[in-house]
């Protein structure tokens, strides 16, 4: 609530004396989005290589960068992926890295009925334990969180969530079936919007890394100063691309310089939020407006 | 070229700076279906200035000293009552943005009307009597500032017909027109939804600065009103808020720039108009 340059980072807590936390977190989608979309996209070598790059090329080099820098990190992993690349798994686990759950398909849960969105999230939860995952957050792929999503999350024994936007720092969330923290990312923080380009459905303009990571720092530095989370979303089939990658390289190490940020896992984030009892509990239920039709017609 | 001072500016002054910040919280995915009510994801992205966009403003605002006006459509502040005080507390101005959010050039004549009486009536509960308006989506229909002057208020900000103020005549009342631009907006280099689809551009903040900033320095040649418009749940973010931060910044040390609320330019031009009124939007077509 202070103006930016007036630093007032807390001590203690879920930042453990840190000036602000950063999370890296990569959604392996690989080509599940787009067979999510049309069974047919199988069959444009094109489409299907470009998103095979993700776990084939771009995780590997991730893995590398992690290790130099020596920083821990969240791969979302939907389980259609995990099975088609189960070796790109095996690899961020031998690695030590989190793997979190994506869904299964990577189709959109706000679209689903109850039953098909329960059927894709437990399959996603089977298929990642089967590859030896040990799993304990979620991120609802396409940011399409239906009002019933958060409860699954809790009702099947998961700890946290990274789908929701209304914050810049950790809270428990009342899912109605629990409660589960939020560790929200943000379209700031986000390549897609900056990187991804296909001739097909939505593509935006491809913009310059350097550009791109200044704006990240920006929003990092000024998070140093309120004692923030930074929840960077990122893609291996966009960010794994080599200038991309060198200037995430360039951000982590701009980081690790400052010597206030603590680069986690999220779920490190949220075991440390749980603990933290001065973070706020907010209900799901405050997100239904329900408005009335009178105003709102359509 | 030393640009003279504008007839409705203090001497010595080139250029009016009011900074606009619209707090439309949910209403703008609830004008694209009420449907997406039922999406906690856009909810949860419009929810955002509640907890840290409009706090995190007024610090930034109160740590320079500069006097803002806020646009609130009334469902907002029906739904999000606290938002009032902080902002009427530290003198900045609450201003009309409809009540629902939803484009006056998509409604009825009787539709607009009751959105826009609905709104003052919101606006009086909390003891606020706006002095101006500004249509959701800046799309005001050709009604619409009939009504605005109808309703005795002293401005709008929606049309975009000159970069200075400008009076027009509507029932038989000049309503003072201050004038918007797209190059002055956060929408377009920050706003994105994919459900339901809004915006589609993200812009690192120093890029969109650069941009208004140019814009500034070339105002600052010509004279005229510096209208920038930054929402709550966009420039709210640490980032955005921080690079704005170096914007005022700026703008306060250029000497001939002077910051204003909406309210305060639109009673300068009233009182002094400038050099180049307009017959108004449906006059000239």
């Amino acid at each position: 609530m202070t103006g930016a340059r007036r630093p007032e980072a807390p001590t203690g807590g879920w930042l453990a004396g840190a000036a602000a936390a950063m999370v890296l977190t990569f959604d392996v989608d690989g080509e599940s989005p787009l067979l999510a979309e049309d069974a047919r996209y199988a069959e444009n070598a094109m489409l299907m290589s470009h998103q095979a790059f993700g776990p084939e090329v771009g995780v590997s080099r991730i893995l590398r960068l992690l290790a130099e820098y020596e920083v821990p990190a969240t791969f979302f992993v939907p389980g259609a992926t995990a099975e088609r690349h189960p070796r790109t798994v095996e690899a961020i686990l031998a690695a030590g890295h989190e793997i979190g759950h994506h869904s299964y398909h990577h189709r959109p849960y706000v679209e689903m009925s109850e039953a098909e969105e329960r059927e894709d999230f437990e399959r996603a939860l089977e298929t990642l334990a089967r590859l030896g995952a040990h799993v304990t957050g979620h991120r609802t792929p396409l940011s399409s969180a239906s009002l019933r999503t958060s409860g699954l999350v809790a009702s099947h024994g998961l700890s946290y969530e990274s789908t929701l936007m209304d914050d810049d720092r950790p809270y428990m969330l009342d899912t109605g079936n629990g409660d589960i923290v939020e560790l929200p990312p943000s379209w700031a923080l986000d390549d897609w919007l900056q990187y991804v380009n296909l001739p097909i459905g939505e593509s935006y303009r491809v913009k310059s890394p350097a550009e791109v990571v200044a704006g990240w720092r920006l929003e990092l530095d000024a998070l140093r100063a309120e004692g923030g989370l930074v929840v960077l979303t990122l893609h291996p089939f966009a960010t794994g691309r080599a200038s991309r990658l060198r200037a995430l390289a360039g951000l982590i190490e701009y980081a690790l310089d400052a010597g206030d940020v603590a680069v986690l896992s999220a779920a490190e984030v949220a075991r440390r939020a749980r603990a933290d009892e001065s973070l706020p509990r907010r209900s799901l239920d405050r997100l239904d407006p329900r408005p009335d039709p009178a105003v709102y017609p359509s | 070229m030393e640009p003279a001072t504008p007839s409705w500016l203090p001497e010595g002054k080139t250029t009016a700076f009011a900074l606009t910040i619209p707090v439309d919280c949910e209403t703008v995915v609830l004008a694209e279906g009420r449907r997406f009510a039922q999406h906690p994801l856009p909810m949860s992205h419009q929810v955002y200035e509640i907890q840290r966009g409009v706090p995190r403003l007024l610090g930034m605002l109160d740590a320079l000293g500069i006097k803002a006006t806020f646009f609130v459509p009334g469902w907002t502040l029906e739904r999000h009552p606290q938002l009032v005080e902080p902002i009427v507390g530290a003198g900045h101005e609450l201003a009309h943005h409809s009540y629902s959010h939803r484009p006056p050039t998509d409604m009825s004549e009787s539709e607009e009307r009751a959105d826009f009486e609905r709104a003052l009536e919101v606006m009086a509960a909390f003891g606020v009597t706006p002095a101006g308006h500004r249509a959701a989506y800046w799309s005001a229909s050709s009604r619409t500032l009939d009504i605005v002057a109808e309703y005795g208020l002293r401005y709008d900000t929606s049309l975009m017909g000159d970069d200075s103020p400008y009076l027009v005549r509507r029932r038989d009342r000049d309503v003072v027109e201050l004038p918007c631009h797209w190059i002055l907006d956060d929408f377009d280099h920050y706003a994105f939804l994919p459900q339901p689809r809004i915006g589609r551009n993200v812009e690192a903040p120093q890029t969109a600065v650069g941009i208004w900033r140019a814009e500034l320095d070339g105002l600052r040649r010509y004279g005229g009103l510096y209208q920038l418009t930054c929402h709550a749940f966009l420039s709210g973010r640490a980032g955005r808020t921080l690079a704005l931060r170096g914007l005022l910044e700026y703008a306060l040390s250029c000497g001939d720039v002077e910051f204003m609320t909406c309210g305060e330019a639109a009673r300068r031009a009233l009182a002094a108009p400038p050099a180049r009124p307009r017959a108004g939007v449906t006059e000239t077509q």
